[in-house]
């Protein structure tokens, strides 16, 4: 027992690096400015989860808020886990190391569950405790609920991290090339994400009546689709302890039956891992030689080849672009009602509007969903040790920049004009004002991946231990994603503000004018300031 | 070759790694640079390599600024450090010809290169795997290749004998003479005091960033061994 918690002590202490944040930059302690930002994610989130308990209250099931908040949790923990999964339990750098020490498999498996537990728990506390917070403001506070909600927030990570886990386990005895494994994961990984997200965007474009109408099955199908969670919701809402203990006793036992197994096969696991990698039967005389295509050319291809090989890095940028083409493809289904819904708000506002409305607010959407997450924030972290590569060839800084921008923008443009090219047909709108408004988000994706870039240059992560805590914890992403949060706000914020006296076309004109700005401003950070502080960057 | 004058760094904890260094290599010399851990050897290395920038000083390679012209002057140096973290998620050959590309060796150099050193260092077979498979040594001599494959005029190694085995190492020794005989110049960094006496025709001995010692190995060692100068001075 000791050694779990020397273990588990010192892994935290590495994987959060929280010797760092005591340390102070500008007479600032770091620990403070990331509480701050967290409270800015908390209130965002809390406001938030206020409009869907809202939207249950009004069909008379604010309860219904606790399912689908504790469903969510569950199914992203899971979701985000089994990418993760064999990177924190079963490929760590310190395997080896922490073999040779006197502690047994099973701890050290305990241990990195409890990394992924930790990561998750914040995330699961965020939602959920958005959710208890906006659920007391509507229908009053609940000492019972309070309590009963705080011990499933503390529980509920457990099962599905576990279950993600297991069956990143099993899925590793299976004799597959690491290319296959890689393509594997990340189809296993949009189709979840895609059954996820078109079930997100229906939610939100249900009517009351039909809500009201449709509770029960929805109860009975999110209760079915995850029983634990179902177990967890009974607890809290009817204050059922038996439904808390068996939710409990279940989290807790699959976490001791999940250590218990592969704390067995571990060494087992890794060894088969490692020889997986190696097929030693390469001929030279098979490869045909090219010359160069130019050093931005080879260094995109370099990009490339270290995106498709790392399928963590897919999936955690590849949402954004996923989301927007789901969310053009409901529109394309739902248009008629959405045109009248639309229509409505716009009459209650006073404005008068036409169709053209759509292809600004599709335009916009996308700005939204492709600019969430940048390959560009952690793409200097993710050089690492190998960083030195890049520093002593030579190659001009700013081809550097363009290779990593390049494959932002691959991922992302295409997306947007099928996406602006669906809306217009779909609307039938103004030829000019599609291309007008197709410029939008393409300019602000470009801003988007600049400022991304520079943001990492300012805050490299190149002592990492596991490549994907670049991708997902470090300050430039987030960072990135607050920004794009705020353009997507104030361009929206331009379109309301100026629809009563603007003609559309015009107002179109300050959007391009604005996100022309925002690209002005990226460009001058990162090629002035970024230049600089990349060329004394050390590694 | 190579002209160091009045090279100057600090870290920004204020630690001088590296003060008032003066070095010389010209063409067609090896030039050992020795030294305890810690004594500065790297940052130099790195200084010399356009990897760090540095307070004071100057840097020449070729008779070119490093500072002024960093791309002419990386163009004919080859860099390897001590632990050559390479691309895990590219195989051997791709990253052999990603460092091809970024040089514009042409396709039939590249080949024949690649060709002859993969087979001295015995990994041939390993080049379409990932790097991510590759054990230490098969890393460096990975590294090496790349290196190699460049023909440089300036090549630049921070120890490169750890984690080779004895043919591989026998192997490198015999490919920076010849390297020499055609006119490129090696610098490099060692602990193994009897490969810098046997190898090198000049050698510096760096201590808490300054040079204690500097000249032809004759010079240098006069009477005693390397090792013995070293302990001596070490012992200052």
């Amino acid at each position: 027992m000791n050694n779990f918690f020397t273990l588990l002590k010192y892994s935290l202490l590495d994987s959060f690096k929280l010797n760092k944040l005591k340390k102070k930059k500008s007479g600032i302690k770091l620990e403070y400015v990331v509480a701050l930002v967290y409270l800015l994610i908390f209130t965002f989130v809390t406001l938030y989860m206020f409009i869907f308990v809202d939207m249950f209250n009004s069909a008379n099931a604010p309860d219904f808020i606790f399912l689908f908040a504790i469903v969510l949790s569950a199914f992203l923990t899971f979701l985000s886990t089994i990418t993760k999964a064999n990177v924190y339990i079963f490929k760590t750098k310190d395997y080896e190391n922490l073999m040779s020490l006197p502690i047994k498999p099973s701890v050290i498996v305990a241990v990195k569950i409890m990394n992924l537990y930790l990561l998750n728990f914040i995330f699961v506390f965020t939602i959920l405790g958005a959710v208890v917070i906006s659920y007391f403001f509507v229908c009053g506070f609940d000492i019972a609920i309070l309590l009963t909600s705080i011990l499933v927030i503390i529980f509920l990570p457990l099962f599905p991290i576990v279950a993600s886990s297991f069956i990143a386990f099993l899925l590793g005895f299976i004799p597959l090339s690491q290319k296959t494994r890689n393509i594997f994961s990340t189809i296993l990984y949009l189709i979840f994400m895609i059954v996820f997200f078109v079930f997100y965007f229906k939610m939100m474009n249900i009517s009351d009546d039909e809500f009201t109408g449709s509770i029960t099955s929805l109860y009975q199908t999110l209760g079915n689709f995850y029983f634990l969670g179902n177990w967890a919701f009974k607890a809290i809402v009817e204050k059922d302890i038996i439904m808390l203990l068996l939710f409990i006793l279940v989290s807790i036992g699959s976490f001791a039956l999940f250590v218990f197994i592969v704390g067995r096969f571990f060494k087992t696991f890794n060894g088969l891992l490692s020889g997986q990698r190696i097929k030693s039967n390469y001929s030279i005389n098979k490869e045909k030689f090219k010359g160069s295509k130019g050093e931005v050319s080879t260094l995109f291809k370099k990009e490339l080849r270290m995106y498709l090989g790392f399928p963590s890095y897919i999936m955690n940028t590849i949402v954004g672009p996923l989301m927007a083409i789901i969310a053009v493809v409901m529109f394309a289904l739902q248009y008629d009602n959405l045109k009248v819904t639309i229509e409505y708000l716009f009459k209650e506002m006073d404005v008068l509007v036409d169709h053209n409305i759509f292809i600004l607010l599709i335009a916009l959407v996308n700005v939204l969903f492709v600019s969430l997450v940048t390959t560009t924030a952690s793409s200097i972290s993710l050089e690492g040790k190998s960083f030195w590569i890049l520093k002593s060839a030579p190659i001009k800084t700013t081809s550097i920049f363009y290779s990593k921008i390049l494959l932002n923008l691959l991922i992302n443009i295409p997306v947007i004009i099928i996406g602006m090219i669906v809306a217009g047909v779909i609307v039938k709108g103004n030829i000019l004002l599609l291309i007008g408004a197709t410029l939008i988000p393409i300019i602000y994706a470009t801003a988007g991946a600049f400022l991304g870039l520079y943001f990492n240059i300012l805050k490299p992560n190149f002592n990492y231990d596991n490549p994907i805590k670049p991708v997902k914890q470090d300050l430039p992403v987030l960072l990135s994603m607050l920004i794009s949060f705020g353009i997507t706000l104030i361009s929206f914020g331009v379109l309301f503000g100026f629809l009563k006296i603007l003609d559309i076309s015009l107002i179109l004109v300050i959007e391009i004018l604005l996100s022309l700005i925002v690209l002005l401003i990226a460009t001058v950070l990162l090629f002035k300031d970024g230049v600089n502080k990349f060329n004394s960057l050390q590694g | 070759m190579l002209k160091i004058k009045g090279l100057e760094k600090t870290y920004p904890k204020g630690k001088k790694a590296v003060d008032n260094i003066d070095l010389e290599i010209s063409k067609g010399e090896i030039f050992g640079f020795i030294g305890h851990n810690g004594a500065g050897k790297t940052t130099t290395i790195k200084c010399v390599v356009g990897i760090l920038p540095f307070e004071k000083g100057q840097i020449l390679i070729d008779g070119k600024d490093i500072t002024k012209s960093p791309i002419e002057c990386k163009k004919i140096m080859a860099y390897i450090p001590d632990n050559p973290d390479l691309y895990e998620l590219l195989t051997g050959i791709q990253y052999l010809n990603f460092i091809c590309d970024l040089y514009n060796i042409s396709a039939l150099d590249r080949k024949e290169t690649i060709d002859k050193y993969a087979e001295m260092f015995a990994i041939s077979q390993n080049l379409g795997d990932l790097i991510q498979s590759y054990s230490h040594g098969m890393k460096q001599k990975l590294a090496l290749i790349s290196a190699l494959v460049r023909k440089p005029k300036l090549l630049i190694l921070d120890e490169p004998f750890v984690g080779l085995d004895p043919k591989a190492a026998f192997q490198v020794k015999e490919i920076m003479k010849k390297m020499c005989e055609e006119g490129s110049s090696i610098f490099f960094s060692t602990h193994v005091l009897e490969v810098a006496e046997k190898l090198c025709d000049k050698v510096a001995i760096i201590k808490d960033g300054k040079i204690v010692c500097n000249g032809t190995m004759e010079e240098v060692k006069g009477n005693k061994s390397l090792e013995d100068v070293f302990l001596e001075l070490a012992d200052e």
